[in-house]
């Protein structure tokens, strides 16, 4: 039988260098917190972290938040927070449709699609965007994966991204996510 | 015939459906101005006639001289109201595009299409179809960045050999 375990998220930002994953996944290792879904990437030069933990349900938990506080001090990191979190049967829709937006970057691009997507109900399951600034250009690229509700058809939503489009002055495109087995 | 500047994004024109030449409208000065255009910039393979601010269905490609498609061209192709009529397989590959100068990206494209156009039909597949099929969309308003499935793993920074 599997030991109880509890869940434990972990997200992390700091100055990106050599070392971060491998510091903060020793103290992970040493409490027996394994590491379960997770995604860590640059964001302008700062390394961020998201994992959800499993920790045996008898882990010291004060011991691992402040061996893990100890390690960003000595990583220099500028955040560093562990929270207890509920355990989840359901793991949260498929995506079905990928939503690109891209223009020109100005302050409301992300609100503007996400207030769309949230008032037809659609569930966005991946989010990346991108400042891209070159030579006095600057573009701005906004990513999704989206879950549709049963009985929205991907034309009405399609609509409802054109207004966004054109209120933004962005280019907004919906289409079906490839899902070729091979 | 001078080189034209190729237009960038966010110029609107480049995200304007072109119009299909009429029957017996002359696409020359059009054309000319694309190959030269297409010529006067080093390792271009492919210009579509809204990149140089002509709003009319003409695209140009030339895959001869690419690695990527020695074994399998139709060498300098010039194609006036282009239509896939046919495509198969696909295949993700990189992609760059004057008119967005900064970015390259993966992209799945078909590997085998059937185009008619103007006067001519023809087959072409790898990086020549690649090539036609992005040039394609710059007929319809469409650019590389409307068909990338994921910014993390599949949009990149160009890199830049001299510069800053």
């Amino acid at each position: 039988m599997l030991a109880p375990v509890r869940h434990l998220a972990l997200s992390a930002i700091g100055r990106d260098r050599p070392g971060i994953v491998a510091d903060i996944s020793g103290v992970l290792l040493e409490h027996s917190a394994n590491v379960e879904d997770s995604q860590m990437t640059i964001l302008r030069g700062h390394f961020a972290m998201m994992l959800v933990l499993a920790v045996p349900d008898d882990a010291d938990r004060d011991l691992l938040a402040s061996d893990l506080d100890a390690a960003a001090q000595r990583l220099g990191l500028e955040a560093l927070s562990l929270r207890d979190v509920g355990d989840l049967t359901e793991l949260g829709p498929d995506p079905s449709h990928m939503v690109t937006v891209y223009g020109v970057d100005h302050p409301g691009i992300v609100h503007a699609a996400a207030i769309a997507l949230a008032e037809r109900d659609v569930d966005i399951t991946d989010l990346n965007t991108r400042l891209l600034e070159e030579e006095g250009d600057s573009l701005y690229v906004l990513m999704m994966e989206v879950a549709l509700p049963d009985g929205l058809e991907p034309d009405d939503l399609r609509r409802t991204l054109a207004g966004v489009g054109e209120s933004e002055g962005v280019e907004v495109t919906l289409r079906e996510l490839e899902q070729d087995a091979l | 015939m001078p080189v034209r500047p190729v237009l960038r994004y966010p110029h609107p024109a480049l995200k304007q459906p072109a119009r299909a030449l009429a029957e017996g409208e002359d696409p020359t000065p059009a054309t000319d101005d694309l190959l030269d255009t297409m010529r006067s910039h080093q390792g271009c393979v492919g210009l579509a006639a809204p990149q140089i601010d002509a709003p009319v269905r003409i695209v140009v490609v030339d895959a001869s001289c690419h690695p990527k498609a020695r074994d399998a061209n139709n060498g300098l192709l010039v194609l006036v109201n282009p239509v896939v009529v046919s495509s198969e397989g696909a295949e993700v590959a990189r992609e760059g595009c004057l008119s967005i100068p900064h970015l390259t990206a993966n992209v799945r494209r078909a590997t085998h299409i059937e185009v008619e156009a103007r006067g001519t039909s023809l087959r072409s597949e790898g990086f020549e179809a690649r090539c036609l099929l992005h040039e394609i969309d710059h007929l319809d308003g469409l650019l590389f960045l409307d068909r990338v499935d994921s910014l993390a793993t599949d949009v990149f920074r160009r890199k830049r050999s001299s510069g800053k």
